[in-house]
């Protein structure tokens, strides 16, 4: 243990008062620099390679286009950070809004309480890969692995594999899928409420502390006192419930929903987290990062297609970007230790 | 230099930070003899025997092999000399068999392919070689740990090594596993193979060993012939001339049952049998080797792993734990010794890891942190153990070990235990941390609280408690008020085997 003691005590001075520090350096030391590094400069790059990139009107579409990830990538945020991992959530988002839609449309039921019935679901669904993984100590990736192939499934099944138009009464949809003024699109108000309330519960609450201790080290948590199991259950319900959420604001603003919607979803959720700083080793990562993460995937997406480039095109030069800015974030990450 | 001599330290040193682990250690190991390294724990042993192994880079000195100087860089390095070292853990592949893990470093091909039943045959020939029979083709996941021990050593034989390092060899043998490594280690030694013996048991030192060194607090004390010394000798070297203990009158109340184990059984943590009486106000030492039961007994009356069978009452009254929560809940409270995977949260900051406890009893409603009260609790801490920090916001891991330690130290006090287990309380921490750690254990006990200390600093432990247990074996073997013990009536119980 001396050799412990003795590194770290070397790396003392590489740490000192954050109060005396000049803004910018702090700015710096922040783990969220690296991607917002990465944001800045897309940013400038579509801006000044397009003329369109740059408008008001682009700008609300890039929110509204990122809002439904965006507010996923919150909860796999609180998830990633202990250390687990939700592959369903595609699944869980088609098969909430699908049943919400048959709610409505065959049942004739009030949107809201379909829509509330729809939260509990996603709510049951998360439940359901917790208790798997914690109780039955299995690895997050390979459950919800199962559970993504099961809860499409019964998408497919309820379905019977059809589409369905969904026609909402205005005041759900002024509330969940409409543009405000005709400008500002609700999907990306949520983006906002779910970061700030996400913000919160992370970084200001007794739940978000255990977060990071059950991330950072389960056993010293659990020797602290911590029900870890606890913790990570409730993360799995969170991104459950989320997840619903956005499947039916997503199902609002589309007035449809196939059982097929959300595929693939999870490699986005987990690219923008990551993107954003959080750890898949657990303990590390903030809101704000997996919000910037999230902005970085969809401004590139957008960028590339108001530049023209072909869809094939776009998904090849999203990895390459993806990897490059992993790579500048964890560098500009890593020179803070 | 002689001819005999195949390995030579010469004025060795190496810091860790604060810390002095190894100070001008010179000695030589001669070609073909069993070389025993004995000392306390955080006598620099296993910091020297990284040295020896490349793993960790001497400041300053010289080591010789075979007559020259050489700088082992790193494991390899070592290897290409011939010099290996069967660790405690041993790192084998359990899903490769026998004959794979034997030559997992380079394989035998013929063609592009692994020739399997050549290594096969020689893996078993070199297992004759030490005068044992294997299955080649078995998995090693399967084996005892004994038989992954020499397996480990026929490792090191088929890299040709001269020289191997055994670091704690028998801690998990049975009485008849040791005797087989004893005749395995004599054939060895009888081809020539060089052997530097490490270990606690110090009767397997007599019986084993051509020679002994004994290091203390990272200096060299002695190196003699093994049929020249004895047992008592040897713990003399190993604790030193160390001046009776000053002892603080005790303050606990002998009438007053603080904590009471009964029968504690936990059989996969090897704990048998355990029952002991802690009073309150009192400061009960926990002395023993390493591999004796300490730390597993503290983990397990803390609910880590909850035992078999037993009874634990607290304050008279029986309670059930079956986790650490309730073990807090109990009144328990557990320093770890193992700060940097148990204790801290090392991305997490001063505040954070000081409350990690009462975290939920610092909230105003709706699971809100209150970070006035928060602030307030963490402040206090720092101040009255003096926290040496930048700040409240300071990641845990920029601080000095004990520093750390004292964090850890705050979050429990924090917590506000009836008993307070702490183990290994001054492991790596410095000089002043120590003391002040000392220090902030009397004030506990004159507030009410009982304290448990594992320690394997003997004088420490001694010089600190009201009365030591002893263990050996995972189970008590005995027991001495601090005034009535010595170093070494407590090495002889617990070098017992």
């Amino acid at each position: 243990m001396r050799s412990t003691s003795g590194k770290i005590a070397a790396e003392g001075p590489a740490a000192q008062a954050t109060g005396t520090i000049p803004v910018y350096r702090r700015l710096f030391q922040r783990q969220e620099f690296g991607v917002f590094l990465v944001l800045i400069l897309i940013s400038v790059f579509f801006s000044v390679s397009t003329t369109t990139f740059l408008t008001m009107p682009n700008m609300l579409n890039v929110l509204r286009q990122v809002s439904i990830n965006g507010i996923i990538v919150m909860a796999m945020t609180f998830v990633i950070i202990t250390r687990d991992i939700d592959l369903s959530i595609g699944s869980t988002f088609a098969l909430v809004s699908m049943s919400v839609a048959i709610l409505f449309n065959t049942y004739g039921m009030n949107i809201w309480l379909a829509s509330l019935i729809g939260l509990i679901l996603g709510g049951i669904l998360g439940l359901i890969n917790g208790i798997i993984t914690v109780k039955g100590q299995l690895p997050p990736f390979i459950v919800t692995l199962a559970s993504m192939m099961i809860y499409r499934g019964m998408a497919l099944v309820i379905s019977g594999g059809v589409p369905a138009a969904v026609r909402l009464p205005d005041s759900f949809f002024m509330l969940t899928g409409a543009r405000l003024w005709g400008r500002i699109p609700v999907p990306s108000l949520w983006f906002l409420g779910a970061t700030i309330v996400a913000g919160f519960v992370l970084h200001k609450t007794s739940y978000g502390f255990k977060v990071y201790a059950v991330g950072g080290s389960a056993e010293a948590a659990r020797l602290a006192g911590i029900n870890t199991d606890r913790v990570r259950i409730t993360n799995f319900v969170i991104i459950g419930v989320i997840s619903g959420l956005a499947g039916i604001i997503s199902m609002s603003y589309l007035s449809s929903v196939t059982p097929t919607v959300g595929q693939g979803i999870e490699t986005q959720e987990i690219a923008a987290t990551v993107l954003g700083g959080t750890s898949m080793l657990g303990g590390v990562g903030t809101i704000l990062g997996s919000m910037l993460g999230a902005l970085v995937l969809g401004i590139i997406r957008n960028g590339l297609v108001l530049m023209g480039t072909s869809a094939y095109w776009i998904e090849l030069i999203t990895g390459v970007v993806l990897v490059m800015a992993v790579l500048v974030s964890s560098y500009a990450h890593r020179e803070k230790r | 230099m002689s001819e005999t001599e195949i390995l030579r330290y010469q004025g060795i040193s190496k810091r860790f930070g604060g810390v002095n682990a190894l100070v001008d250690v010179s000695f030589a190991v001669n070609r073909g003899e069993i070389h025993g390294l004995v000392g306390e724990n955080g006598a620099g042993k296993s910091t020297l025997i990284k040295i020896t192994g490349g793993i960790y880079r001497k400041d300053s000195g010289q080591v010789f092999w075979n007559g020259t100087p050489v700088d082992v860089a790193s494991p390899i390095e070592a290897q290409n000399l011939g010099i290996s070292i069967v660790h405690q853990e041993i790192p084998l592949c359990n899903n490769l068999t026998i004959a794979q893990n034997v030559f997992m470093g380079s394989l035998i091909t013929k063609g592009f392919t692994p020739d399997w039943p050549a290594m096969e045959e020689r893996t078993v020939e070199l297992f004759r070689q030490i005068g044992q029979e294997v299955n080649p083709r078995q998995k090693v996941g399967e084996l005892s740990v004994a038989m992954r021990q020499l397996t480990a050593i026929v490792q090191a034989l088929r890299s040709n090594s001269q020289f191997i390092i055994m670091d704690e060899p028998t801690a998990a043998l049975t009485p008849g596993e040791v005797e087989t490594l004893f005749e395995v280690l004599r054939k060895l030694k009888d081809e020539g193979t060089t052997i530097m013996f490490v270990s606690h048991i110090l009767s397997e030192i007599m019986a084993i060993t051509d020679r002994v060194t004994v290091l203390r607090n990272g200096r060299h004390v002695s190196t003699v012939n093994t049929g020249d010394t004895s047992i008592p000798e040897i713990i003399s070297m190993m604790v030193g001339d160390i001046p009776p203990p000053v002892h603080k009158a005790s303050i606990a109340k002998r009438d007053d049952v603080m904590l009471e184990v009964k029968n504690l059984n936990k059989e996969s943590l090897g704990l048998k049998d355990i029952s002991f009486r802690l009073y309150r106000q009192e400061i009960l030492g926990v002395a023993g080797i390493q591999g004796a039961g300490r730390t597993e007994l503290a983990t397990c009356l803390f609910g880590l792993y909850p035992p078999d069978s037993g009874t634990i009452e607290v304050e008279g009254k029986a309670v059930t734990i079956r986790n650490p929560r309730a073990a807090i809940e109990a009144g328990l409270g557990y320093l770890t010794e193992d700060r940097r995977h148990l204790g801290i949260f090392s991305d997490m900051n001063i505040w954070q890891n000081a409350t990690a406890v009462i975290v939920d009893q610092l909230t105003k409603p709706g699971g809100v942190l209150d970070r006035q009260e928060i602030d307030e609790v963490a402040s206090r801490s720092v101040r009255e153990l003096r926290i040496r920090t930048s700040g409240l916001e300071q990641k845990i891991r920029y601080l000095s070990g004990g520093n750390q330690q004292k964090v850890m130290l705050a979050r429990w006090l924090n917590a506000k235990p009836k008993i307070l287990i702490l183990d290994e309380p001054t492991r790596g921490v410095d000089v002043g941390a120590k003391a002040e750690i000392r220090r902030v254990i009397q004030e506990l006990v004159s507030q009410g609280i009982s304290v448990i200390v594992i320690s394997s600093d003997l004088e420490e432990l001694l010089n600190i408690s009201d009365r030591v247990l002893v263990m050996a074996n995972g189970t008590i073997k005995g027991e001495y008020l601090a005034h009535e013990a010595t170093t070494d009536k407590v090495m002889a119980l617990a070098t017992l085997k």
